[in-house]
């Protein structure tokens, strides 16, 4: 084990998966000469060369609809997208083909191809530039959707995305590219649709994703110290979601609260909370309570944008109106 | 037009009420705002008025019948007009209660108290909003094995009289068990020189009362510890900003307990005033729930009926109570001289959860000199 940084991560994981499949290719805006915006690409051009790492056009469209052709005709490209709120510019190929190719060919077509972007969502560059709607591409059947909090998790399920024959967007917190962790030298995977428990507890379920589980860990750091033990899970990815897990532990203490960095209106704890009181409501000791950015566009002001996202405070604060 | 009369809810606490007397026969005229029946609470007596004016044309429940609230009582309409049918009216009223009156019940706890066959009306409300949790229900659980029958007599005992208990009865049985289960108390006792005191009071009769000298000594000491002036909640001990004194009063329906709020702030003489006619109203039966809300800390005085000294029980949610014994003269050694002085042993039981000894009997010599030295309190 070794401490690496969450874009190092991401970037072996990459590089580890080129040389194991000459298949895999990388294709988006500046990733090649430049390395990426965020350097995450960086040194891939030098060692795969232009052939495997193609510098594209400023056309999102062209982007993914290039990688829906490669995909389906042989290759696993690997799709830069700089920021997450330029996917929608690339709707139809993202929405109406990527994941309805398999269905719609009566399974003779596969996509085996991962769309990588971030969302800058605490950077400070305002309203679009700064969304995080994951919720969105849940309602997207034949989408797996990774958010991964970790440098670990970062790169062990980038692995296998590329390696799974779904399309997967694969979705970077911007303010985690810095943030360093343990990651084994080692050959590994992360399966997707299997949720991790960050931390044990018996006396409320906290479900956070990406950015905002450091938060929540640390919410239920200063939580143990009044003897309330939160437990931590986070998913890792979206779709698929670990149901069960989340059931076992909402089964356990009871009580659910959601922790998410994408707005509150039918947002993801909107699907969560749903879903365990279809599953579990004569386990609830509370009303499931959610902790969520504002319903409005993301503000520019870092105090205002501070006030917009979640913190370990408000986390706290759900948590004590429950337990 | 048919008018229904509902029994109001007049405190938050209030499930259901006693009709203690129906001031109207049917029949009668009423006019609006008239008195129609009295009703005996959990922890109050009030009269429901006649919401409109017309003809009492039906009592749906005798005195002495136990009603939910929002229950109609009474139909009010004009003299020959035809009125539903006094059970129709009942369930119809009952399908449409609120949803406020709803006891919040967690969907785990429904579900234990179904299989473990608990009375979710008798439980515990420990959650967030008054919420009937998980753990309220497994400790009922836990409760009812401890909760065994009493064993029976060892021969038959020939009953005379049965006494339902009354509301005011239950509440208190309630609170007492309440208080003496979970409070872990301590106690302190002092003797108080009451010279001075008993010359203040021989001398201005009609203005001064010896519960007025207490109530403002321990209002006055209340403000100087305010730990005594406190509340446990959870892990927090809160702090109470006003001092609020509760007197507590034998009636013939039992103990209630009107309140003095802000008594540090108001002189002996108006406490004097103004708890005179509390003790009258609350031995009529006619203190208001708000008369009796609010206290932060109780003292009981069972002096006049000759007591020496008591240990009474915490008032729940309070952090002490001050039981008065009887004023008696008792021989003192007084610088070397044996002198005979006006006694009163003064009794403080405390939550030693929030205070310890230390804390609570400097609280309670404060007291002793303020009463020892009462020109302070008078002026």
């Amino acid at each position: 084990m070794r401490d690496i940084s969450y874009a190092e991560a991401i970037n072996e994981a990459l590089k580890e998966e080129m040389e194991r499949d000459e298949k895999v290719i990388l294709l988006g805006e500046d990733i090649g000469i430049f390395g990426g915006v965020f350097k995450v690409t960086r040194g891939l051009l030098e060692r795969f060369g232009p052939k495997r790492v193609r510098d594209t056009p400023i056309s999102e469209g062209a982007i993914i609809g290039a990688a829906i052709g490669a995909a389906t005709t042989g290759l696993r490209p690997v799709a830069e997208i700089m920021y997450m709120d330029f996917l929608n510019v690339a709707g139809d190929q993202l929405v109406n083909h990527a994941p309805k190719i398999h269905f719609m060919s009566g399974g003779k077509l596969n996509v085996p191809m991962v769309i990588r972007t971030q969302f800058s969502l605490g950077r400070s560059i305002a309203g679009q530039h700064s969304q995080f709607f994951p919720a969105f591409f849940m309602n997207l059947p034949g989408m797996y959707v990774a958010v991964p909090s970790t440098p670990y998790d970062a790169k062990g399920l980038l692995k296998t995305a590329i390696r799974s024959n779904n399309p997967t967007l694969f979705l970077e917190s911007a303010v985690l590219y810095s943030a360093k962790g343990q990651v084994p030298e080692e050959e590994y995977v992360v399966p997707l649709g299997k949720a991790d428990i960050k931390k044990k507890g018996d006396d409320v379920t906290v479900f956070a994703f990406s950015n905002l589980v450091s938060k929540a860990l640390v919410a239920a750091d200063e939580l143990e110290k009044v003897g309330i033990g939160a437990e931590v899970i986070d998913p890792r990815t979206l779709a698929p979601l670990d149901r069960t897990t989340i059931l076992e532990s909402v089964k356990r203490t009871g009580r659910l609260v959601v922790v998410e960095p994408d707005c509150k209106t039918s947002g993801i704890g909107a699907e969560v909370i749903t879903m365990v009181l279809e599953e579990a409501f004569d386990y609830l000791d509370a009303p499931p309570v959610r902790v969520a950015a504002l319903d409005t566009p993301c503000p520019f002001a870092p105090v205002l944008e501070g006030l917009y996202i979640p913190n370990e405070e408000s986390i706290i604060q759900a948590v004590r109106k429950i337990v | 037009m048919v008018y229904k009369v509902l029994l109001p809810r007049i405190d938050p606490a209030m499930d259901s009420g006693i009709i203690a007397e129906w001031a109207k026969k049917e029949g009668e005229p009423v006019k609006k705002g008239e008195r129609l029946a009295t009703v005996e609470s959990q922890k109050a007596v009030f009269d429901v008025e006649a919401s409109e004016s017309g003809v009492l044309r039906k009592i749906l429940y005798p005195v002495g019948s136990v009603v939910p609230i929002n229950e109609v009582i009474a139909i009010i309409g004009s003299q020959d007009e035809v009125i539903p049918e006094a059970e129709a009216v009942k369930s119809q009223e009952k399908a449409g209660s609120p949803e406020a009156e709803r006891l919040k019940v967690s969907p785990v706890a429904r579900k234990l108290a179904e299989e473990y066959g608990i009375d979710l009306a008798k439980v515990r409300r420990s959650g967030p909003e008054g919420r009937i949790t998980r753990e309220d229900i497994l400790n009922a659980v836990k409760g009812r094995g401890e909760e065994k029958e009493a064993p029976p007599a060892a021969h038959m005992r020939n009953v005379e009289e049965i006494i339902p208990l009354t509301s005011v009865r239950k509440t208190i049985a309630e609170r007492m068990t309440y208080s003496h289960t979970n409070i872990p108390t301590a106690t302190l006792m002092m003797k108080v020189d009451m010279s001075e005191g008993k010359k203040a009071v021989q001398r201005d009769k009609d203005t001064i009362s010896y519960t007025a000298l207490f109530v403002k000594a321990v209002a006055t000491a209340l403000k100087e510890n305010r730990i005594m002036n406190s509340t446990l909640e959870g892990d927090e001990i809160k702090i109470l900003k006003d001092v609020n004194i509760g007197i507590a009063v034998a009636t013939e329906r039992g103990l209630v307990v009107p309140v003095v709020n802000n008594a540090a702030e108001k002189s002996v003489q108006e406490i004097s005033q103004f708890t005179r006619g509390l003790v009258e109203k609350a031995q009529t039966g006619k203190l208001s729930f708000g008369e009796m809300s609010g206290g932060t800390f109780t003292i009981t005085n069972l002096g006049t009926f000759g007591v020496e000294a008591f240990m009474p029980l915490i008032n729940p949610k309070e952090t002490g109570i001050l039981g008065i014994g009887m004023i008696e003269d008792e021989p003192r050694v007084t610088n070397g001289q044996l002198t005979i002085r006006p006694t009163v042993t003064l009794t403080l039981t405390f939550d030693h959860r929030i205070v310890d000894g230390a804390p609570a009997a400097r609280f309670l010599s404060r007291i002793k000199e303020l009463l020892e030295s009462p020109a302070a309190l008078i002026s």
